[in-house]
């Protein structure tokens, strides 16, 4: 169960890293102000939706269960 | 970065600019396409591997299942945007005195050159295949005379409007150039004629 969650924060930090640099270089290197902040906006929004949705899936996935099956 | 600080960079203020290029939208459409057959791919797996666990009783493990199939939506959404940011921030800008390119190689890597209107030696347009023929896009090249060498707008529509363009502008930049020195010539021939006012 460590490992996963381990692996899951590993995980979740390179989701934010990658997000942080399409959000830099969305705001920073647009032509157009208005298009950076709506696709910027588009972009935040959908994806805390896809990452609540996994955390939902995460959480929900029986790991004591899962370890039974795996020793038996 | 906005369009001002491009274009007005140097000392110019009087540039017009002609055209804001980016690469064609087929370009962007067809890898997006991959990623929707991906996805779709992807969503049918679960769906038959949810089914099958359900009907061998293995319940378990279907929320993993569930796990990993939403764990990569995300990794494809995301991946989606790393597209759309290499395509949006690709720009090309024809203006009155000259052409920029702004090039995004990667995240970490970006290029943006110009090209005075003097230096251009030949321009060339180049439709290849179906596809381009039947969307009008394709590249054009410029040669130049400077350090730069070849200069190419990659998968812009319209790429011989975009030739002729700068074909225009070329000859144009050429007979400003070439004017001054025609002015003083007749200066001076006239004033060699009637003599000093």
């Amino acid at each position: 169960m460590a490992a996963f969650l381990l692996m899951y924060f590993a995980f979740s930090l390179c989701i934010l890293v990658a997000c942080i640099i399409v959000i830099f270089h969305l705001m920073r290197y647009s032509l157009n102000r208005k298009i950076a902040l709506y696709t910027t906006i588009c972009f935040v929004s959908i994806t805390l939706l896809l990452i609540l949705i996994n955390l939902y899936f995460f959480v929900n996935i029986p790991f004591a269960e899962l370890e039974l099956l795996g020793n038996s | 970065m906005n369009l001002d600080k491009i274009i007005h960079s140097t000392t110019s203020t009087q540039e017009k600019t002609y055209a804001i290029l980016h690469r064609h939208w087929f370009d962007l459409a067809s890898r997006f396409i991959l990623i929707v057959m991906f996805l779709i791919f992807i969503t049918w797996c679960a769906l038959y591997a949810a089914a099958y666990l359900n009907s061998t009783g293995d319940t378990q493990l279907i929320p993993v299942v569930y796990f990993l199939t939403s764990f990569l939506y995300l990794i494809a959404w995301i991946y989606s945007f790393f597209i759309w940011v290499d395509y949006f921030l690709d720009i090309w800008i024809v203006t009155s005195a000259r052409v920029v390119n702004v090039e995004q190689k990667g995240f970490f890597a970006r290029n943006t050159s110009e090209l005075d209107y003097v230096h251009v030696q030949d321009v060339t347009s180049e439709i290849q295949g179906i596809i381009q023929t039947l969307f009008n896009y394709g590249d054009v090249y410029v040669q130049t005379a400077g350090a730069e060498g070849k200069f190419m707008f990659r998968h812009v529509a319209r790429p011989e409007k975009i030739k002729t363009l700068v074909m225009h502008l070329n000859r144009q930049a050429i007979s400003k150039r070439a004017h001054p020195n025609a002015l003083i010539k007749e200066i001076q021939d006239h004033t060699d004629h009637h003599g000093p006012e």
